[in-house]
């Protein structure tokens, strides 16, 4: 049981951050305030009495929540697609997804008519799309297949990067053009509850069903003919992690834009430090994602007095850790 | 290929002959980047690209002169109103996604009119090379307006012209300060500005957008941020509580949506509905133009009505249209338009999370 | 249990790999399946255990039809070690092992302390239990084989196909893991058919021989009658010469005329 450990650990540390985001910020907001607003409402007052109780409740804890689940969505589909196209190399970012995910919501947002839902599915759709073409790209050329499929995901990924720019290009620069620009770059100062209540249900179950599979991802890593010998129907169970884990992305990607490196870097901190199993590594992949983006977006908004767009630290923490883990395992041949 | 070949012999081989066009009837201009231009008399044909140098070329100049303009500006509803035949000069692209030097090429005008920032002084030096003489502006402030204007005029030999639209603006503003000037520090209403970036957007100090906040006897609620066009969070937008809202045209919506938020419910400007959309219907006047002058205007009357109780703020945009481009703003069909749609009033305290179960 | 399958045939993108294949396998026999680089070996250990589809043929384990498309019930029949394959990730040895219960386990159930317990006693059985807690990329070759070989132990099943499981071996590994099988064959009473290469290695372990030539099988069955000089001349299309070692076991020699070189063979 000693694997527990890191599992507690995480969310520990994760309530800690997650508390110190709540009492952090340009209003004064201390422990002292939310007792006082809790007391109020256990005497039949309403709970939100103040400013402070609004920017509490309606400003930072939706944040703080965004963050979490996206964080967490972001770091369990990279730990997915890792595990499902066995290579350490491979994320959300890498493959194209995110990128799709974008290109899908700001179509859905610049098409007549469009609301919410719309951009949501589209998201999804284009996300799927593009995990499968750069599995297609990369069966299609079957030789050196890490390699391959993540040259096939830049491929993907520029390829829905200059959709998106077209988009961008052809908008009404007075309207459209901001909501678009919000999708390049990742960033949370706009999370609010219906954001929270768009990802709860969708990274909850995904993260639920994958953590129940996530003994299956073991088996899918070792590879269609070992996964078969041992009596798993790879395709079935591929179709629906790749489905789980980009409907994850999309959700993330709707709700803040594109946020690069969480998918990739997170995963493998979390088997550095655990070991590659995923019965353990999983869970603390994503408990790790979670406290990672919460505390990078406390960090993008305290840091200046106005905003950091959050994608900006997490590549600027996420690029060196990477090259690190590279030169770390250069002997483990992972292209 | 041949153009190419034609385009290469104007850049290579014209260039060094340079001495002639000095020795007619030439004037040296020194534009706002301090380069000195040799522009040879008569100006007829010249060419803008970027829309605040369409607008301060149409109120120096008939319509006729511009042989060229940014695209953009050939949709634009003030430019239309003033020369319905804008619509069909040769566009030359804009400042955002880069001028067509080749258009520019072909259009062969006596002078370009270029914006200082981004590729600007690099494709005046391009053009330079071709003959084609032209200049930078920068109208990022009142101050750079007005010498946006002296040097447009110098370079176009309309000085007169010059004084009489300065006149105007100087007109305007100081009728403005008149009225605010006494209103002390303290009561002095803190304003918000949206910018079409997104309403999460806003104006740092020094910005063209803070002046017309100042100059209308308002402050800034971001004027202790500096640089360019900076992203917010909601909690500082609650934090500054202003008392006034305002934003660019283009982000309507965006701030509709925004505002229904029950996180906004609380602020001082939500509460009193005082949320604004910069004027007019015809074009936007938070940018650099003449019509800038008009946000002051407009946004002190909307800050201070009752400052403004004998004064009759369309009546003086009209004249102001007038005086510039010839025509009343109301009868070129355009409206203030300032009037944010949609919003209905909130009680201050409504969430999801106060309600117990 | 015994194995065995009439008529298999199987063409890859219409070209055809197996003929018509028959083959028997006995309860408790250590069958060794010889043959040529491509001769179809590979595909039809494939085809037994499901990873390929038989365009025709079917299955029989101890004269039952082998559980058709259900993964998860042909996986407790038979048992794969497949030929050595890079891993993507460095589990532990007893993680690798634990993963041969997943047969057992249908959805969303995760192992527990049964299937460890099982994971454990089949480490035992291939005299592993020492490496529980190495990491795959950090044991040897033949320690990496004994771990598959134990996980396929794991599964339970009553049938094991190996396919040229000692090729990466060296000649002390390839010995004792081919060994350590047979004894399996003689203390569970497991059934085992191995694709392999060498025929002095299968004449040291194994009990019976298949020997598959183009995609058909020229003759099957113990080593004594099967694996002689005149018939491996035949499959590998090359002169063999056979001799004794001590203990009656037989040992081939190829004869190379070094005229002949790369004309046949390779």
């Amino acid at each position: 049981m000693k694997n527990l450990h890191p599992v507690w650990l995480l969310g520990i540390l994760m309530a800690l951050v997650f508390a110190l985001s709540l009492f952090t910020g340009p209003i004064l907001i201390t422990p002292m305030d939310f007792f006082s607003w809790w007391k109020g409402w256990l005497q039949g007052g309403p709970l939100i009495t103040d400013t402070g109780s609004l920017v509490f409740f309606d400003v930072r804890l939706p944040r703080g929540l965004t963050a979490v689940l996206t964080g967490a969505g972001l770091a369990l589909s990279g730990a997915v697609y890792q595990g499902l196209f066995r290579n350490p190399l491979v994320s959300p970012g890498i493959l194209g997804v995110s990128a799709g995910c974008a290109f899908g919501a700001a179509m859905g947002l610049v098409l007549p008519g469009s609301h919410f839902f719309a951009v949501r599915l589209l998201a999804f759709l284009c996300g799927l799309g593009a995990v499968f073409l750069a599995v297609s790209i990369a069966r299609a050329v079957a030789v050196r297949p890490v390699l391959v499929l993540i040259l096939a995901g830049m491929v993907v990924a520029s390829f829905f990067n200059a959709l998106l720019m077209i988009l961008k290009y052809m908008a009404d620069p007075y309207s459209q053009l901001p909501a678009i620009v919000f999708w390049i770059m990742g960033s949370l100062h706009q999370a609010h509850w219906p954001d929270v209540r768009w990802l709860t249900p969708v990274v909850g179950a995904g993260t639920l069903i994958i953590y129940k599979l996530r003994f299956k991802l073991n088996i899918l890593s070792l590879g269609d003919i070992q996964a078969i010998s041992l009596g798993l129907n790879p395709g079935i169970y591929r179709a629906l992690f790749i489905s789980i884990s980009s409907l994850m992305v999309a959700a993330a990607v709707s709700a803040c834009g594109q946020i690069g490196w969480v998918g990739l870097v997170i995963p493998h901190m979390a088997r550095t430090w655990v070991g590659p199993d995923h019965r353990v590594m999983i869970p603390v992949a994503t408990l790790m994602g979670g406290t990672f983006l919460l505390a990078a977006d406390l960090a993008a908004r305290s840091l200046t007095s106005a905003e950091l767009p959050v994608s900006i630290l997490t590549a600027l923490i996420g690029g060196p850790v990477f090259a690190f883990l590279l030169y770390r395992n250069r002997a483990r041949g992972w292209l | 290929m041949r153009r190419c070949a034609l385009l290469f012999l104007l850049l290579t081989l014209v260039a060094p002959d340079k001495t002639a066009l000095a020795a007619g009837d030439a004037l040296i201009v020194t534009d706002a980047a301090g380069r000195r231009v040799a522009i040879a008399e008569p100006v007829k044909r010249v060419v803008t690209t970027f829309k605040p140098a369409t607008l301060f070329m149409l109120s120096l100049a008939d319509s006729g002169i511009l042989a060229g303009i940014d695209s953009p500006s050939r949709r634009d509803p003030l430019v239309l109103a003033i020369a319905p035949e804008a619509a069909g000069l040769p566009g030359v692209g804009s400042k955002s996604k880069g001028i067509s030097i080749e258009s520019v090429l072909k259009i062969a005008p006596d002078l370009v009119v270029l914006y200082a920032h981004k590729d600007g002084l690099h494709m005046a030096e391009r053009l330079e090379r071709a003959d084609i003489p032209a200049i930078v502006i920068e109208p990022e402030t009142f101050d750079s307006m007005r010498d946006t204007i002296h040097i447009l005029a110098a370079a176009t030999g309309r000085q007169d012209r010059a004084q009489t639209v300065i006149a105007a603006i100087d007109g305007i503003l100081a009728q403005v300060a008149a009225r605010v000037a006494d209103i002390p520090n303290d009561e002095r209403k803190c304003v918000y500005y949206g910018t079409p970036r997104g309403f999460l957007s806003t104006a740092p100090a020094d910005m063209l957008q803070d002046q017309i906040i100042s100059l209308a006897g308002g402050v800034n609620s971001a004027a202790h941020l500096q640089g360019y066009f900076k992203t917010i969070s909601t909690e500082n937008l609650i934090q500054w509580a202003p008392d006034v809202i305002t934003v660019s045209r283009g982000i309507r919506s965006g701030t509709l949506e925004m505002l229904r938020q029950n996180v906004f419910s609380r602020l001082p400007a939500v509460q009193t509905g005082s949320i604004y959309v910069f004027p007019s219907s015809l074009t936007p006047w938070d940018f650099p133009s003449p019509l800038s002058t008009l946000s002051v205007l407009w946004l002190s009357a909307r800050l201070y009505p009752d400052r403004f109780s004998d004064f009759s703020v369309m009546k003086s945009v009209d004249m102001f249209h007038e005086t510039l481009f010839g025509r009343s703003m109301t009868t070129m069909g355009g409206r203030l338009d300032d009037r944010l749609e949609g919003l209905e009033k909130k009680s201050p305290v409504l969430s999801g999370a106060d309600k117990k179960p | 249990m015994s194995l065995s399958c009439r008529n298999i045939s199987y063409a890859y993108n219409g070209f055809p790999v197996l003929h018509g294949v028959d083959i028997d396998v006995p309860h408790g026999s250590f069958c060794a399946l010889l043959g040529r680089n491509g001769s179809g070996k590979t595909t039809l250990l494939h085809c037994l255990c499901g990873i390929l589809n038989p365009n025709q043929g079917d299955i029989q384990v101890n004269g039952d039809a082998l559980p058709g498309k259900n993964g998860a019930a042909r996986a407790r029949c038979l048992s794969l070690v497949p030929q050595e394959t890079g891993q993507a990730f460095p589990f532990t040895v007893l993680e690798m092992v634990i993963m041969g219960r997943n047969p057992y386990l249908q959805g969303f159930k995760q192992p527990g302390p049964e299937d460890e317990q099982a994971a454990r006693k089949a480490l035992e059985l291939v005299g592993a239990q020492h490496l529980a807690h190495r990491r795959v990329n950090q044991i040897s070759g033949g320690e990496r084989q004994l771990t598959i070989v134990a996980r396929a132990l794991a599964q339970q099943a009553p049938v094991m196909l190996l396919d040229e499981p000692s090729n990466h071996l060296d000649f002390h590994n390839q010995y004792r893991l081919l060994y350590k099988i047979r004894d399996l064959c003689q203390s569970q009473g497991l059934t085992v058919l191995a694709a392999m290469h060498n025929p002095n290695v299968v004449a040291a372990v194994a009990d019976r021989v298949i020997l598959l030539d183009a995609g058909r099988i020229p003759a099957q069955g113990t080593v004594e009658e099967i694996l002689t000089s005149q018939n491996l001349s035949g499959l590998y299309q090359m002169q063999v010469v056979e001799s004794r070692l001590p203990g009656n076991i037989k040992h081939f020699m190829p004869v190379i005329n070094n005229t002949d070189e790369g004309s046949t063979g390779f």
